[in-house]
């Protein structure tokens, strides 16, 4: 393509991206699409060492990505690097903000669980009366969810649960391990569901944009890629207020450069993509690009051992295997201590414990390590936040990354409904451990900090009523029609489900309304 | 000197000045950025495969000097370490693995928060071993030094430490020395000799590196 005016601008290349674009050229749509990191080559950016073999034995460098409570010393590399692209917030409101800049994103390392909401989130203020209801409802996504789980490949099992869609899966339904049998019939006594994990396998292991959707949109021969583009902000024709294209900076050499376009596919990811619009000053009618920024707790949950498994006698099916125990809170009762849900990911395990597990040190701990190897299980939250307006982000103009583009300054917080959720995953996650007949050995009921689940939700928030929403039903910009936004930052409530599953559908259904739109000359 | 000598040393000169005036004569093509060299001085250099080198660790041959900890603190991070994790099971202990000069040097680097408890916490060690024990925390018996650490030993689940702030620092220094010691050189040296060689993992190396920003951070 020429300097010309490309039909599509998408700008980002993780799931959301990657969706659009398989979606949009699959229907003969020429697209450019544009990726702030550049593109990995395994066989040049990675090698297979041992700890022993880095700079500080494993642990994450000094000073890299202090935010990023996953980061070690094999992986530190990967992480957007907080001194070259910051980001503010105060002291006493902490927040971890997770980002790769790598081509395909974040699809390169996420976690692969596949969950699709239920309406008891897409429809949650008719629910519980907080919030806002979705514009869509599960039928809505149906077709979409499908779709997506195909692709995906998620593996999982069919069940009977409102709160827990089916979907279209490669069903996994081999027997639990006797550990999980043990959980799951405590679980079943107090009438609380228990069912196997869902996962997306993709293809070799891998469930990314790179290898699911980006090869079937480069075949097409309709889809450009300039990496290392980092967007400063998007451009609007200021006699129709639409917008028209981009300013980017070359990120290796500096240089300015701009792009044109008829629409623009914001796909960079939540804050990300709030972060351009804000700096663009564009599609902020509603006053609400920025806020209702949600995530999910994790943290809080229970380490035990099973006794039978201990000294060694672990085998015979007794261990290994996970489950999951999706939301069973607030759905035909009402809790008087938080509103929504959480599930439970339940792990059992046929290692060693750790130590942290052990009050003790020296030889007498090395005698409990030995004798608890292979008893290891666990259970953990996976909840939902409230959706807040006064959880937010603004631009702070006082401060600018390396490329001299305003940062954004976040602004969220925790409250007892988070608080109090967590401390009952624990209480139930404990009494059914004990229940089952297993020793508790660690617990802890306080959440992760704000964005360590990496599932920054909202900013961006769809809706029917252009004033109390920034997006419509097909995230398009309900102030500029030819400018979507596909990433999370459209959601609504945060659910406790990991949201790959939904941005993917939400991705699909909203670049099929931009296609039938742009062939009817709407757009 | 001798003449002989001296004269073959002018002739050199002479030959050098002599070649150093047709360099300065010579008129780079298009293209070129610097005058040719006599022999292009990357050549070769192309072909070089790695070169086997006999590499020795360094703590085998040199000795550390800390950078971080003061003398006093060292010795608290010594003894605290060799109680924590001593040798065991034909694996190196905490000691034996240059754990407490690795953690001079990692902590040295690391975040005033981090930094600030290190050296608070062993302090605090060594006045809490003078006032039970009226001797420094470096001397004290495994029992004495045990009675001062086990309160504080606590369990706990990933990225959530304790909280009191003895805890915080017994737990957090503890799962350092251990960590430190597991993936240490020593470590891996025994793993082998047992047969049971160390596990490699993907180490992901700067990608595409920002040269010009690392110009400009500067």
């Amino acid at each position: 393509m020429a300097a010309g005016v490309a039909d599509v601008l998408i700008i980002g290349s993780g799931h959301s991206g990657g969706m659009v674009a398989r979606t949009l050229t699959a229907k003969g749509i020429s697209c450019l699409m544009l990726n702030a990191g550049p593109v990995v080559d395994l066989k040049k950016d990675t090698e297979h060492r041992t700890a022993s073999e880095l700079a500080f034995r494993g642990f994450r460098p000094p000073g890299r990505a202090e935010h990023v409570f996953q980061s070690d010393g094999f992986n530190a590399n990967v992480w957007v690097d907080d001194k070259e692209v910051p980001y503010t917030y105060s002291p006493d409101h902490p927040y971890n903000w997770v980002r790769v800049r790598l081509f395909g994103g974040r699809s390169l390392f996420w976690s692969r669980q596949s969950f699709r909401l239920s309406d008891y989130e897409l429809q949650a203020k008719s629910h519980d009366g907080f919030g806002e209801d979705w514009p869509v409802k599960l039928a809505d996504l149906d077709r979409y969810y499908s779709a997506a789980e195909r692709i995906l490949r998620v593996q999982g099992r069919k069940e009977n649960l409102p709160q827990f869609p089916n979907g279209d899966f490669v069903v996994e339904d081999s027997p639990f391990s006797g550990s999980l049998q043990r959980f799951q019939a405590a679980a079943a006594q107090r009438g609380l569901p228990f069912s196997k994990q869902r996962r997306a396998y993709g293809i070799d292991g891998l469930a990314s944009s790179v290898n699911l959707f980006l090869p079937d949109a480069i075949a097409t021969g309709k889809l450009e890629i300039v990496p290392n583009a980092v967007v400063r902000e998007l451009t609007v024709d200021k006699s129709t207020g639409h917008v028209n294209g981009a300013y980017f900076i070359e990120r290796l050499t500096g240089r300015e450069l701009s792009v044109r376009a008829r629409v623009v596919i914001l796909a960079a990811g939540a804050l990300e993509s709030t972060r351009l619009l804000l700096n663009s000053g564009i599609a902020n009618s509603s006053g609400l690009v920025g806020r209702y920024l949600m995530d999910q707790i994790y943290g809080a949950g229970i380490i035990c051992s099973v006794p039978e498994a201990r000294g060694g006698k672990g085998s015979g099916g007794l261990m290994g295997g996970t489950a999951i125990m999706p939301r069973f809170r607030n759905l035909t009762t009402r809790s008087q201590k938080f509103l929504r849900g959480y599930a439970l990911n339940i792990s059992s395990q046929t290692g060693a414990i750790d130590a942290r597990n052990f009050a003790d040190f020296g030889e007498s701990l090395q005698k409990k390590i030995d004798f608890y190897h292979g008893s290891g299980f666990s259970a953990t939250i996976m909840g939902e936040v409230l959706g807040r307006y006064e959880n937010h982000v603004t631009v702070d103009k006082d401060t600018v990354d390396a490329w001299g583009i305003p940062v954004l300054r976040i602004d969220t917080h925790y409250t007892d409904n988070e608080f109090n959720m967590a401390a009952d995953a624990v209480d139930a996650a404990q009494e059914l451990a004990e229940a089952a007949g297993f020793e508790v050995l660690a617990s802890n009921n306080i959440p992760n900090p704000p964005g360590y689940s990496i599932h920054e939700m909202g900013t961006c928030r769809m809706g029917n009523d252009p004033k109390t929403s920034v997006l419509n039903k097909w995230n398009q910009s309900h102030d500029i029609k030819n400018l979507f936004v596909v990433d999370a930052s459209s959601f609504v409530s945060s659910g406790w489900q990991n949201p790959t599953l939904t941005i993917v559908a939400l991705a699909m259904r909203s670049a099929e309304y931009l296609a039938d739109q742009m062939r009817a000359g709407n757009v | 000197m001798e003449r002989r000598e001296f004269v073959r040393l002018l002739i050199a000169a002479a030959v050098s000045r002599s070649a150093m005036a047709q360099q300065a004569s010579h008129v780079p093509e298009l293209g070129e950025a610097h005058a040719p060299a006599p022999v292009p001085w990357t050549l070769g250099v192309g072909q070089l495969e790695k070169i086997q080198v006999p590499e020795t660790d360094p703590p085998s041959v040199a000795q550390f000097h800390p950078t971080f900890f003061t003398a006093v603190q060292m010795a608290t991070l010594r003894r605290l370490s060799a109680l924590l994790l001593p040798p065991l099971q034909g694996r190196p202990g905490a000691l034996d693995a240059g754990t407490p000069e690795f953690l001079d040097t990692f902590i040295g680097e690391s975040g005033a928060d981090i930094q600030r408890l290190y050296q608070q916490g062993l302090d605090w060690l060594e006045s809490s071993a003078r006032k039970s024990f009226s001797t420094s925390f470096a001397e004290l018996t495994d029992d004495q030094a045990g009675q001062l650490i086990r309160p504080w030993l606590r369990t706990w689940m990933a990225d959530h430490l304790p909280t009191e702030p003895h805890a915080h620092f017994i737990n957090a220094i503890h799962a350092d020395i251990r960590l430190s010691t597991i993936n240490s050189p020593a470590w891996d040296r025994a793993l082998c000799q047992k047969g049971n060689p160390p596990v490699e993992k993907l180490y992901w190396l700067p990608i595409e590196p920002d040269i010009f920003q690392l110009r400009v951070k500067q």
